[in-house]
């Protein structure tokens, strides 16, 4: 696993979409618990796949006809690497979750 | 939706052939889907393009080029410089015809040094021109014969201003020198633009792309406003100072001729509009797919946009050349004489970067 050239705020909003499902998430469902824009959301997939963070594959729904969703999950040294990049970050920038009561 | 199945499928389309089907598929069913999470699908379709935008693509495999080919392609640029250079002297010397000095009233010291420049351009470009047939030796046959052809079309605007004939008839000469230049230059300029060795492709830089095509658009988008604010009987400021002012007799007796010609200027710029931004949309999508260096794409957006001026001018040109009894105006030279050096500044920028290469 390779460890990522920059950690933004849509990043951290992604990696924590993924750490808080048990099962693999589906990559428009991300995008709506994100409430990233998918212009984020899409590379910031493809960047924590090719680094090894998440891992991702077709859907296996044959009742659905069609174009296949894709499912996306951390590896396990992903969510390693996920949990510390959020704690870092949310020490930093505590999101509006944490700060309201 | 269909409108956002189809912009993820040009998308998708544009990516690496490694990530093409699956990002096709991926995309398309997050279309059919976005209504059920509540999203729009055109949010995807965007999602999509910015995606197709920023993602990091492999190298392209390419094979350096071998010196000689180097040295071709720098002889070809060569002639080309040379070919922009006789052809903006070409245009400088048609400007100052007897005719043009005669319907403005130019006094006779200012016609002196008019004629006495006239001729020096008329000498210059012609020993270029000799200059430029004899640069075409080691280029290739189909080469030597378009400059050949464009040496011989770029001199007839210059025997014609040499010989004091009327505007329109010098005008009439420039034309098909122009449209010989353009057969010659394009296909070499795109040439040129695709030079590039590994060492430069490790430059690239995609978010030049951008802004380079927003200049590039810029200048597009100014080269038909002066086209309208020339030509369009509903351009608001089509009245200006000096020659296109109102009281100019010769430019108001010119517009009230074009209203025959109202409906067909208006298909031609709404085609020239189109055809701009494809054409800056093309730039931008091909930069990125073909991963140019920022150096690259800064001079292919300029030689994009002097072919832009270039082919604005002689489109003007032509449909003055329509219109009877009409002097030619002094902006369309400038936006020819502009273009061209435009040109001739990126073809230098080439040769100089083949010299290195």
């Amino acid at each position: 696993m390779k460890p990522l050239s920059r950690i933004t705020e849509a990043t951290v909003a992604v990696l924590e979409v993924l750490s808080q499902s048990d099962e693999p998430c589906w990559g428009l469902l991300v995008i709506k618990s994100s409430g990233k824009p998918a212009g984020s959301v899409y590379p910031i997939l493809e960047r924590l796949e090719s680094a090894g963070w998440v891992t991702s594959s077709w859907e296996d729904d044959a009742s659905r006809t069609g174009p296949r969703r894709r499912y996306y999950e951390l590896t396990e040294d992903g969510a390693t690497a996920a949990a510390t990049a959020i704690r870092k970050v949310r020490t930093f920038t505590p999101s509006v979750a944490v700060v309201t009561p | 939706m269909s409108i956002s199945r189809g912009i993820v499928k040009i998308a998708a389309g544009s990516l690496p052939k490694s990530l093409r089907d699956r990002y096709r598929e991926q995309w398309l069913a997050d279309v059919r889907d976005a209504p059920e999470q509540h999203l729009r699908p055109a949010q995807i379709a965007l999602g999509s393009v910015a995606f197709a935008l920023t993602v990091g693509r492999p190298l392209p495999k390419r094979r350096d080029l071998t010196p000689a080919e180097v040295d071709q392609r720098v002889r070809i640029a060569r002639v080309v410089a040379l070919s922009g250079a006789v052809l903006g002297l070409s245009q400088w010397a048609s400007m100052f015809t007897g005719d043009y000095l005669g319907d403005y009233k130019v006094p006779d010291a200012p016609t002196l040094v008019m004629s006495t420049f006239l001729i020096a351009c008329s000498v210059l470009a012609s020993v270029l021109a000799l200059v430029l047939i004899f640069a075409t030796r080691g280029t290739s046959t189909r080469t030597r014969w378009a400059v050949a052809l464009f040496a011989v079309a770029s001199a007839s605007p210059i025997v014609q201003s040499s010989l004091n004939s009327d505007s329109n008839a010098v005008s009439a000469a420039l034309h098909p020198s122009a449209i010989a230049y353009l057969a010659a230059v394009i296909p070499v300029v795109v040439g040129l633009a695709l030079l590039r060795t590994s060492r430069r492709i490790a430059g690239h830089n995609p978010r030049v792309s951008i802004p380079a095509g927003a200049v590039f658009l810029l200048i597009a988008a100014a080269t038909l406003v002066n086209a309208m604010i020339l030509w369009s009987l509903r351009a608001p400021l089509r009245f200006g100072a000096g020659p296109l002012s109102a009281n100019n007799p010769i430019y108001v007796q010119w517009l009230k001729q074009n209203e025959q010609f109202e409906a067909l200027m208006n298909n031609v710029f709404i085609g020239w509009g189109v055809g701009a931004i494809v054409l800056v949309a093309g730039f931008i999508l091909f930069t990125i797919a073909r991963r140019l260096s920022s150096r690259e794409i800064v001079r292919l957006a300029v030689g994009g946009s002097a072919l832009t001026f270039i082919a604005g001018g002689a489109l003007l040109g032509f449909v003055q050349l329509a219109e009877p009894g009409v002097v030619p105006l002094p902006e369309i030279s400038l936006v020819l004489i502009v273009g061209r050096l435009a040109l001739v500044g990126a073809i230098l920028s080439a040769v100089r970067a083949g010299a290195v290469a």
